[in-house]
Formats: structure tokens, sequence, C-alpha cells
């Protein structure tokens, strides 16, 4: 049975019935699989801090990261901090959006997979229709991850691109494969409007960047990491 | 119990070979549950898995005209789980960031940070993975001269576990660019202050000094303490934050090798 790391970013979800819904599914594990499961969730730099009152006494494989420097949607950064603190072989990334049910983890721990593909599980809207999969909601190996350069932190700041850019450079180290095993949407309105969507700046950006890569291609992923400030806020360990 | 140790390297490609010497003698145990790190800070000749690297007269920095014989590394004949990671840029003794940058990566709870010039003979290797550590506990192993002689702790060598590393702040790398004082703030006044200490005999690292190669000088061995000397009392004396902007720098993989 393999290790995993479940890494989310956290920015300002106004609804603690999300949270207390996250934590009830995560509590829905076996104990087999809650001893093999670290969650990594990265604060980053919320106005209003993770509440760790909630996670105090549940009895999970937790660690919370702060980002105390507030970059607009600096997932990458909080991404590559969550992936630089996981010890498993494998980690799932994901967001306080998506659910992660018992089956998908039971599924994870009990298949063979390959080291060189990513594996994304298919996403279900809250009425329970399948809805594709999320670039970045997948299991995939830290070695590939590192190994491409993880997330590209110059696009730290405004919104988009950041995963799309990411799937690009994985494309060219290894496979990906979509995967009937579920992950569960919740209702957009349940996360207090707080996602604003600026597009403009990553899209042009993206444009010279893809320019650039056809050239230099992999070179040209910057690899800076972490351009902030952050600190270690709270651990628990399964008994 | 898994551990990680993590060296920084630069241009130390002849106690490099003396770590692969001793690896080779691990039992299989040892080699399992231990991940070595090596993390070259910006060697102007880069550590690859077969390395070429020119034997230094006295002229620093520069590269080339002055190289007069060949040193030879040979990472493929490691044993060992070792991965070695690359500084791209050449920020001058960028130990604490080199030294940051193993202890992100490493995947167990503890790790064992350690100047290159420390080998872990087979016999400790053995002890290490069967020691009993303790969680808010930062252990000091002795070190030994290769004559055999005892020597006191070294603050820049210890273990500890990967959550206390960063729940304080990790090495500070205001610090890097000169020589020194990074151990004496982060280790000796922070992480001593926040954890316990434990000096420990129980197992120990040799130490190989200069003398392994008589007449070549180190490329950075201009050592000038002063801007860190300087740096630290001020850190201390006007409480001046410890920085926890960590990798200042990009880096990239460079060689894997996985038992």
């Amino acid at each position: 049975m393999k290790d995993l790391s479940i890494v989310m970013p956290y920015y300002n979800v106004d609804n603690t019935d999300i949270l207390s819904d996250h934590i009830k599914y995560w509590l829905s594990y076996s104990n087999e699989h809650k001893s093999k499961v670290t969650f990594i969730i990265v604060d980053d730099c919320s106005p209003n801090p993770f509440p760790i009152k909630l996670i105090e006494n549940i009895n999970l494989n937790i660690e919370v990261y702060r980002i105390t420097q507030d970059i607009f949607w600096n997932v990458p950064g909080a991404k590559n901090l969550g992936s630089f603190m996981a010890k498993s072989d494998w980690m799932y990334h994901s967001y306080f959006d998506y659910i992660l049910p018992k089956e998908t983890v039971e599924w994870f721990m009990n298949a063979n997979l390959d080291q060189n593909t990513i594996y994304w599980p298919t996403i279900y809207t809250f009425q329970g229709k399948p809805k594709g999969r999320h670039l970045t909601c997948m299991f995939i190996y830290r070695n590939i991850f590192w190994d491409v350069g993880g997330y590209d932190e110059d696009f730290a700041g405004y919104y988009g691109y950041d995963d799309t850019t990411l799937l690009g450079f994985q494309l060219k180290h290894c496979k990906t494969l979509q995967i009937p095993q579920k992950v569960f949407e919740f209702k957009k309105a349940d996360l207090g409007g707080k996602i604003i969507k600026r597009t403009i700046y990553n899209s042009n950006y993206m444009l010279n960047y893809s320019k650039d890569t056809q050239y230099g291609g992999l070179s040209k992923i910057s690899k800076r990491h972490l351009r902030f400030t952050w600190e270690s806020v709270y651990r628990r360990k399964f008994k | 119990m898994n551990i990680t140790i993590i060296y920084p390297y630069y241009m130390n490609w002849q106690i490099l070979n003396k770590h692969i010497e001793s690896w080779n003698q691990y039992d299989s145990d040892s080699l399992q549950k231990i991940n070595f790190i090596v993390v070259d800070d910006g060697s102007p000749f880069p550590l690859t898995s077969r390395s070429l690297v020119p034997f230094w007269k006295d002229l620093p920095r520069t590269v080339g005209k002055e190289a007069v014989e060949l040193g030879f590394v040979n990472l493929e004949k490691c044993n060992a789980n070792l991965t070695v990671y690359r500084i791209n840029e050449d920020l001058g003794y960028n130990i604490s960031g080199a030294k940051n940058l193993g202890a992100l990566l490493a995947t167990t709870d503890w790790i064992f940070l350690c100047d290159i010039d420390y080998v872990l003979p087979a016999e400790c290797a053995k002890k290490i993975v069967n020691y009993d550590f303790i969680s808010g506990n930062i252990y000091f192993p002795a070190w030994r001269k290769r004559n055999g002689k005892q020597a006191t702790k070294h603050e820049n060598n210890f273990v500890v576990e990967k959550w206390d590393f960063w729940k304080n702040g990790g090495y500070d790398e205001d610090f890097a660019g000169f020589y020194a004082y990074e151990e004496n703030y982060f280790v000796s006044s922070i992480l001593c202050k926040n954890l316990n200490r434990i000096n420990t005999s129980d197992f120990w690292t040799v130490w190989y000094d200069d003398s392994i190669l008589p007449g070549v000088e180190w490329p950075r061995s201009k050592k000038d303490f002063k801007r860190n000397l300087i740096l630290y009392e001020s850190k201390i004396k006007y409480n001046i934050p410890h920085s926890k902007r960590c990798l200042r720098f990009s880096w990239d993989i460079v060689y894997r090798n996985k038992v």
C-alpha cells in the first residue's frame, strides 16, 4: 500500500460547512488508509487564516502551512510549497472545490500505477453528472513533478495558465490518463465567490511563453520557487 | 528509521568519492533506509553522473586555463539512494541555500544536515537507522579525525525532524554569499533554543580535512568572516528578523539513483 500526500491550497473559504464536509469525507477513509494519507494544506495568505480549530481534534496526518505574503492568485507557489513538504512518492493535487471520496483513495492504494503517468480522476458535478477532468486535480509522482520544474511561479499574481503550462511540460515527460474514479465538485456558490478571474495578463504572457518554449523547451520554465515568506502552522500525526 | 542525509557540494569531488566508497560498504538495511541528497552549490564544473573536474591551483573562480589535472567522479558506481541537485547560480558561499533546498526536497521525517567533509562510516550508518530519534530533539553527533581521535560536536552537523527544521524557519539565506555564521544564527541561536539539544557519541562522522589532496587550494578558500559576523551580530543585537525567504536561486535535478 502506498503513501499519499494530498496537497490543497486554501484561500478564504467563507463557508466553514465546506471545510466540515471535507473533514467528514477524510474521516470516512479506513484507518489503514488514514495512516497512509497526509493532508497538506497551504493557506495562500488568506485574510481569514485556515481555521485550525476545525482540525485540532481529528485523528489524521495533517500539516498546515501559511504563506505570509499576499500575492494575488499564488496557487503555483502554494502548490509548490505543498509539494516540497510532501514526503510520499505520490501526491494528489487538488483544490477545496473538490472532494476526494474514500472509494477513489481505495482505488489509489490498490492500483499498480505507472510513475510516468499522471492520473486524472473524473469530476462529477454536485448533481452527479460527470464533467470531465481538471488539469491539476491529479495523482502525480513526486519526482515527475519536480523533474519538470514544478509550477512556474512567473504565473503567480494573476489567474490562469499556470496549470496549462505545467501540463505542457509534463506531456513532454510522461503520459496522462483520465480514470473513471470519482471526485465530487462543490457548488461554486458555496465557496463564497472569492475566485476572481483576471485572465488578460496571463493569456498574453502565455503567448510569449509558448513562443519562447518552442526554441528553449524546458530550459525556459522558471525554476525559481517559493518567492515569498511562509511558515509552518500546524501538524498532527495519525495515531 | 528512514533518514535523509544532506550535503552541500562545491567542487568537493575528492571527498564525494570518499563518501561513495563509504556508502558502498553499507549493509543493505542502511542502504534501503538512508537517502542521500547532494546539492551542488553552483560549482563552475557541474557535478554530473560522470564528472571530470579540474584540480585547482590558486586561482579560485576562474576556470579553464588554470586546470592542471583532472579529477573524476563516477556517481554511477554509487550503490546508495542518491539524488543530486544543482543550484544554477553561483552565489558565493550559499551553504544556507543549499541546505534549505536539501531540507525541502527530503522525503523522510528526519534529516541529517552535514558539511561535505564529514563522512558517515558504515558502522554509524547502521546505528543511525536503528536510533530512536525523538520529536522535539536536535542531535549533534560526535566526529573523529581520520586517525580515530574523537573530537567534539560540530554545530553545522545535526539530525533534526524536517518539521522542526521548517517550523523554525530554515537557514536564514541573508547569510548566503559570504562565509560562516549561518549556523551560529540558525542552529545555535534558534534551533538549540527551541529544541532539546542532545550531544551524542552513539554515532559519529569522520572528518576529511584539506590534506586529503595536499597542495590543492579550494576555489572558495578565501574565507572572509567579516560580513557575516556583522550580519550575525546585527541580527542578534537589533532583533533583525530571521528571513524566511528561502531558495533565492533556480535549481535543477541532475542525477537520481534508487536502491
